[in-house]
C-alpha cells in the first residue's frame, strides 16, 4: 500500500485487493491446492519444478514486454529476437571456450544483442513515429527472416552447448534451477526498478498521459528508446537461455512466443491502455498460464479444448480486472476515476483528459 | 525549432528507410548467390514444408547433385514457417516461372491440391516428398521409407530393449500433420495383429499443438507424470524425440525410460553418446531427395507415369525403384542408429 | 476537407509504388503479367483482400481485431461440417456468414461494452474461436466440397480467364467503400476513430458505431472464409491462420491509421494488390521465402517511413499529434 502514494486510502481491505498481485497469487495457490489434491500425476516429484522451469522463458518474456506495455506501447518482435538470440548466442558461446568468462560473455552479449534489436523498434516508434504494434509487426518480419538467413538451413546442437549453459535446468541452486533463479532475479529487478525509481515512475506517468508525462519535464523520447531496448535484451537473454534448455535450436525456435509472453502480462493485469500493473504480476501472469497448460495435458482435455480454454482465460481476466477496478473505484470517486488512479500511478492528468480516457477506456 | 524538428524526423525516416532497404538488399543478396546460376535448360523447384531446419537441407542437397548430373538446375525456396497459402504461393511462382517440375512436401495435403493441379493444367509436374499430397494432384510420391516399415522399426526398437513387455506412448506432432496420422495407424495395426507385440501397450498417442521443442519438452513431461509406469515413449518426429532425450536426461531419468523414434544423426548424438538414447531410426533425407530428382527425371522423359509396376534404374548406384500402388515409390529403408553406427555415420 | 489531402496522397503514393514493382518484376519476368500468374494471384489473395477490408473499419475506429483468421477458420470448419451433415451448401454459407457476425458481435460486446482493450480481447478470442474449430473437426480436413462452392473459390466467369472470386471481391469491397465513405454511418467511423470523446459529445452513438464495425469484421471473416474454402478445397482447424499478419499488414499499408480516424477502403485493396505483385514479383525473380518475409516488413517501415518524412517536409501536420500508441489506448 506504501508503494502507490496516489491512493486515496479508504480502508485495508480495498487497498489490498487493488493489488492485482495478491488476488492473482491467491487464484495461483487455490488452483495448486485443488491440482494437487484431484491429481495425483500433479504432486508426482518433480512436477513442481517443470512448471516452473517451463514458465522461466515466458516470464523473463512477460516482464520486458510489462515495461513496454505500461508506457502504453507493444513489441511484438519480442519472439524473433528471442529466436535469433538463441541461435547466434548460442553458437557463440559454444565456439569459446574461456572458462569462467564464458557466462559473462554468454549474458552480455544476448542483453546486447536483443538491446539492439529492441532499440531499433524504439527508433521507428518514437523517431518514425510508427505505431508500435506496426513497427513491431514489421521487424517480427525482418527479424524472423534474418533468423532463416542466420541458421543458413542448419541448426544448433545440444552437444554444440558449453556445460555451464545446457545444464541449467538439470543443476539444482538451493532446491530450483538456474533457469528459474533467473527468471526469479529478472521479476525482482524490474519490479524493484518499476515500483521504486524515479525511472520507473516515469513510464507509469507516460502510460497514464503521455503528453503530461512530457509537460512534467519526463524526457518520454529516451524513455521510450530505454523501454524498448530492455524488452528487447529481456528477449535476448531469454534466447540464450532457450539454447541451454532445450539444447535444440533452429530457424523456427521461439515461433509464437510473442503472443504467449502479452497473453501473461495480460493475465497478470498489465493493462494495454497502459499505466497499470507490476512487473510481479507478469510473472504471476506467466507462472498461472503454464500452470493452467500443465494441468489441461495432464488432465488430457484434448488439446483443441485447451486453446479454447485458455483464449476464455485471457478474455476473463481483461475483464476482471476491469470490474474490480470499476467496483472498487465507484464509491469514492464516482466519475473521475482515470485509469491511474486507479492503478495507483501518478495521477498526473488533466481533468478534461480523465474523461476522454474513460471514454477510450 | 519546428524546422529543425521536420528536419530530425525526415533524417530518422530516411535513415530508416536506408537501413529497411539495406537489410533487404542483404538478404536478397544471400538468397540469389543460391540460384545466380539459373541457366538455360529445365529449370526444377524444390519447395519443402518450410525452409531452415536440416532434413529439408539435406533433401535439396541431395536432389542437387542428381539434378547437375542431368543438366537441371534445381531451386529451393519456401515458407520460413509451416504455412498452405504461403506454399501456394510458391507453387504459382514456380508454374508462372515456367519451371518444369516441382518437387513438394505438403503442410497441409489437402490445401495445397487445387493449386497444384492448376500448374500441372500449365504444364509443370509434379513429384511429391517426404509429405504427399492428394494422389490425384502429383505424379508420383517419393517416400523416405513404408509406413509399415516406419511402424515395424519403431516396435521394434522399443520392444528389443523392453523384453517387447510393457506399456508405452507415442509422443507425435501437431494432430493435423497427415503422414503421423498414417504412421500411428499402421503402428496400432500392428500390436493388435502381430502376436511379436502382443505383451506390449499403447496408452496413448499424445499430439501437442505445434511442432516446436518447447511444446514437445513440456508434453513429454506431462506423459512421464501421467504413466510414471510405462516402460517407454516412441517419437515419430524429430523435434520430439529430440526433446523426449532432452527431458528424460535432464531428469536422469535415461534407465527407467527407453526414448526411440525417428531421429536425425546429429541431434541425437549427445543423448546416445551420453547411453541416455540406445537406438533411434531415420532414412536418408539426402537419398529420398537424390531418388525424386532421379524419379522426376523419368517422369519429365515420359517414362513414369504413375502407373504401378513402372520401373526404372537411377545413376550413382542408387539403383532399380518400382512404382508401387497409388503411384508411391520408396526411396529406401530407415536405418536404425546406435553407439556402434552413429560415429561413422554422416547424411 | 484537410483530413482528405493526404490520404489521396497515399494512394497516390501506392499506386507509384505499385506501378514501379509491376514494371520492374516485368523488365525482370515477364510471367508476372502472365494469365496464368494474375488468376492465381488473384485467387489466393481474394480471402486475403476480404479479410483485410473487413477490418479496416475497426482500425478506423482506433480499435483492433486479431481474431479475424480465427473467424474465417471457424466459419470455414462450421459451413464444410454443416454441408457434410447434408445441409444445402447455399444454406450452410448463410450459417456461416452469420456466425461471423455473430462472432464479431461477441468481439465487439466485450471491447465495446466491457471497455476493454480490443487488443486482449480479440487475443483471447483468437484462441477460444480456434478452439471451437478444432472441437468441430479435430484434427480432420474437409475435402471435396461441392462443385458450387469450389466453382465459387476458384473458378472463372463462363469462358473468359476472369476469377469469380475476383469479381465477388470487387463487388464486396465496393459495397463496403459505399458504406464506409458516403454514408451517415461511415462518417459517424471516422468522426469516432479522430476523437471518440469529440464524436460522443456531437451525439453520435459511439457505443453503436463500434460494435457494427466488429460485426462488419466478422461478417467479412465469413466471406472470406466462404472463397478460402472453395479456393483451397479444404476446411480445417488450422486454415488461414498464416492471414493475420498479411491483412494487418495491407490495411496500414493501405493507409489506415492505427491511431485512427483516417483510410479508406480503395487504398486497403490497391495495398493488398501491391503486396501480392510484390510476393509475385520476388519470388519469379527466384528470391528464398526468407527474402520476402524480410521484404514485406521492409516495405512496411519505408511507406510509413516515407509518409512520415512526406508530411515532415511539407509541413503537414499529422491528423492528430500520435498520442502515443493510441491504437493502444483502446486496441
Amino acid at each position: 500500500m506504501s508503494e502507490r502514494p496516489a491512493l486515496p486510502t479508504t480502508g485495508r481491505l480495498r487497498s489490498l485487493l487493488r493489488h492485482n498481485e495478491t488476488g492473482l497469487a491467491g487464484i495461483l495457490v487455490l488452483i495448486t491446492v485443488i491440482a494437487a489434491v484431484a491429481l495425483p500425476a500433479f504432486r508426482a516429484s518433480g512436477n513442481p519444478s517443470e512448471i516452473l522451469d517451463n514458465a522461466s522463458l515466458v516470464v523473463i518474456v512477460a516482464v520486458g514486454e510489462y515495461l513496454v506495455i505500461v508506457t502504453r506501447q507493444i513489441d511484438l518482435s519480442t519472439a524473433a529476437t528471442l529466436g535469433l538470440s538463441a541461435y547466434l548466442t548460442g553458437e557463440l558461446v559454444g565456439s569459446l571456450h574461456v572458462g569462467v568468462l564464458g557466462p559473462v560473455i554468454g549474458i552480455v552479449a544476448s542483453l546486447g544483442l536483443g538491446a539492439v534489436l529492441g532499440l531499433a523498434n524504439g527508433l521507428l516508434v518514437e523517431r518514425v513515429k510508427m505505431p508500435a504494434i506496426i513497427a513491431t509487426l514489421a521487424t517480427l518480419s525482418i527479424y524472423s527472416g534474418l533468423q532463416v538467413v542466420a541458421t543458413h538451413g542448419s541448426q544448433l546442437y545440444a552437444d554444440q552447448l558449453p556445460n555451464w549453459l545446457a545444464n541449467i535446468v538439470s543443476e539444482s541452486w538451493v532446491g530450483l534451477s538456474p533457469l528459474v533463479w533467473a527468471a526469479v532475479a529478472v521479476t525482482a529487478v524490474v519490479t524493484v526498478v518499476g515500483r521504486r525509481t524515479a525511472w520507473g515512475r516515469d513510464l507509469y506517468a507516460m502510460g497514464s498521459n503521455p503528453e503530461a508525462a512530457g509537460y512534467l519535464g519526463i524526457r518520454t523520447s529516451m524513455r521510450t528508446y530505454q523501454v524498448f531496448a530492455a524488452c528487447g535484451a529481456l528477449a535476448g537473454f531469454a534466447g540464450l537461455l532457450y539454447a541451454g534448455q532445450y539444447g535444440n535450436v533452429d530457424a523456427t525456435a521461439g515461433n509464437g512466443f510473442e503472443l504467449t509472453a502479452i497473453a501473461a502480462a495480460v493475465i497478470g493485469g498489465v493493462s494495454l491502455f497502459g499505466g497499470s500493473g507490476t512487473a510481479l504480476g507478469a510473472a504471476l501472469g506467466a507462472l498461472l498460464l503454464t500452470e493452467i497448460e500443465n494441468i489441461l495435458a495432464l488432465l488430457k482435455i484434448s488439446i483443441f479444448a485447451q486453446q479454447t480454454l485458455q483464449g476464455a482465460a485471457i478474455v476473463l481476466a481483461v475483464a476482471g480486472y476491469a470490474l474490480i477496478s470499476r467496483r472498487l473505484d465507484r464509491p469514492t470517486r464516482r466519475h473521475l476515476g482515470t485509469a491511474e488512479d486507479r492503478e495507483g500511478a501518478p495521477a498526473a492528468a488533466p481533468a478534461a483528459h480523465s474523461s476522454a480516457q474513460e471514454l477510450r477506456a | 525549432m519546428q524546422v529543425l524538428k521536420r528536419w530530425r524526423l525526415l533524417a530518422t525516416a530516411g535513415a530508416a528507410i536506408v537501413v529497411a532497404a539495406l537489410a533487404t538488399l542483404l538478404a536478397v543478396g544471400g538468397a540469389t548467390a543460391r540460384v545466380a546460376h539459373r541457366a538455360s535448360g529445365t529449370t526444377l523447384f524444390m519447395l519443402p514444408k518450410f525452409t531452415g531446419v536440416p532434413p529439408f537441407t539435406q533433401a535439396d542437397q541431395g536432389a542437387a547433385k542428381v539434378a547437375k548430373a542431368y543438366g537441371y538446375t534445381l531451386k529451393y525456396g519456401g515458407p520460413t514457417t509451416g504455412s498452405a497459402t504461403q506454399q501456394v504461393n510458391f507453387i504459382n511462382n514456380a508454374a508462372a516461372a515456367g519451371d518444369k517440375g516441382l518437387f513438394i512436401s505438403a503442410d497441409n495435403p489437402a490445401a495445397v491440391s487445387p493449386a497444384l493441379n492448376r500448374a500441372r493444367a500449365h504444364g509443370m509436374k509434379v513429384v511429391s516428398f517426404d509429405s504427399d499430397v492428394e494422389p490425384n494432384a502429383r505424379t508420383v510420391y517419393v517416400e523416405g521409407t513404408t509406413a509399415a516399415s516406419i511402424a515395424q522399426t519403431e516396435l521394434n526398437m522399443l520392444g528389443s530393449q523392453i523384453g517387447y513387455k510393457g506399456s508405452f506412448v507415442i509422443l507425435s506432432a501437431q494432430a493435423t500433420d497427415s503422414n503421423q496420422v498414417l504412421w500411428n495407424n499402421v503402428l496400432k495395426q500392428d500390436l493388435k495383429t502381430n502376436k511379436k507385440y502382443k505383451h506390449m501397450k499403447l496408452l496413448a498417442i499424445v499430439n501437442p499443438p505445434n511442432d516446436g521443442t518447447p511444446a514437445a519438452v513440456q508434453y513429454t513431461q506431462s506423459i512421464i507424470q501421467k504413466y510414471p509406469t510405462m516402460k517407454g515413449i516412441i517419437a515419430p518426429t524429430t523435434v520430439a524425440v529430440a526433446a523426449a532425450a532432452q527431458v528424460v536426461k535432464q531428469q536422469h531419468l535415461c534407465s527407467k525410460y527407453v526414448v526411440t523414434g525417428l531421429g536425425d544423426p546429429q541431434q541425437m548424438k549427445p543423448y546416445v553418446t551420453s547411453g541416455c538414447v540406445k537406438q533411434f531410426a531415420l532414412w536418408s533425407f539426402s537419398r529420398e531427395g537424390e531418388v525424386a530428382m532421379c524419379t522426376m527425371h523419368y517422369v519429365l522423359i515420359g517414362k513414369v507415369t504413375g502407373k504401378e509396376g513402372q520401373t526404372y534404374t537411377c545413376p550413382d548406384g542408387l539403383g532399380k525403384f518400382k512404382v508401387g500402388p497409388q503411384g508411391t515409390v520408396k526411396a529406401g529403408n530407415a536405418e536404425v542408429f546406435s553407439k556402434k553406427n552413429l560415429k561413422a555415420f554422416t547424411f | 476537407m484537410r483530413r482528405l489531402r493526404p490520404i489521396r496522397r497515399w494512394e497516390s503514393g501506392l499506386i507509384a509504388l505499385l506501378a514501379i514493382v509491376t514494371v520492374a518484376g516485368a523488365i525482370t519476368h515477364p510471367a508476372l503479367l502472365g494469365i496464368y500468374n494474375l488468376q492465381t494471384m488473384a485467387l489466393n489473395n481474394a480471402d486475403l483482400a476480404l479479410l483485410a477490408v473487413g477490418v479496416a473499419p475497426v482500425i478506423i475506429t482506433a480499435d483492433i481485431d486479431i481474431s479475424i483468421a480465427s473467424m474465417l477458420a471457424l466459419c470455414g470448419v462450421l459451413m464444410a461440417k454443416l454441408w457434410t451433415d447434408g445441409m444445402d451448401i447455399w444454406l450452410a454459407i448463410a450459417v456461416a456468414i452469420a456466425l461471423g457476425a455473430l462472432l464479431g458481435l461477441i468481439n465487439g460486446l466485450f471491447v465495446v461494452l466491457l471497455e476493454l482493450p480490443a487488443l486482449a480481447v480479440t487475443l483471447g478470442t483468437m484462441g477460444a474461436y480456434t478452439g471451437v474449430a478444432f472441437l468441430i473437426l479435430g484434427g480432420q480436413a474437409i475435402i471435396n466440397l461441392p462443385q458450387s462452392l469450389v466453382t465459387l473459390g476458384s473458378g472463372n466467369i463462363g469462358a473468359t480467364q476472369i476469377p469469380i472470386s475476383l469479381v465477388v471481391v470487387l463487388v464486396l469491397a465496393v459495397l463496403l467503400a459505399f458504406v464506409i465513405h458516403l454514408t451517415s454511418y461511415g462518417r459517424s467511423l471516422f468522426a469516432v476513430g479522430a476523437n471518440r470523446q469529440a464524436a460522443l459529445f456531437s451525439g453520435i452513438a459511439v457505443v453503436r458505431v463500434r460494435l457494427i464495425a466488429f460485426v462488419i469484421a466478422g461478417v467479412f471473416s465469413a466471406l472470406a472464409a466462404v472463397l478460402y474454402v472453395g479456393n483451397y478445397d479444404t476446411a480445417q482447424a488450422t486454415i488461414a491462420s498464416d492471414q493475420l499478419l498479411p491483412a494487418i499488414t495491407a490495411v496500414i499499408l493501405g493507409g489506415v491509421s492505427a491511431y485512427g480516424g483516417t483510410g479508406t477502403i480503395p487504398g486497403v485493396v490497391i495495398a493488398v494488390v501491391l503486396l501480392a505483385v510484390l510476393q509475385a514479383a520476388l519470388g519469379l525473380a527466384g528470391l528464398s521465402g526468407q527474402a520476402q518475409t524480410i521484404a514485406v516488413g521492409a516495405i512496411l517501415i519505408i511507406a510509413i517511413g516515407a509518409g512520415a518524412g512526406i508530411n515532415a517536409v511539407s509541413g503537414l501536420r499529422r491528423p492528430r499529434r500520435p498520442a502515443i500508441s493510441e491504437q493502444l489506448g483502446s486496441g
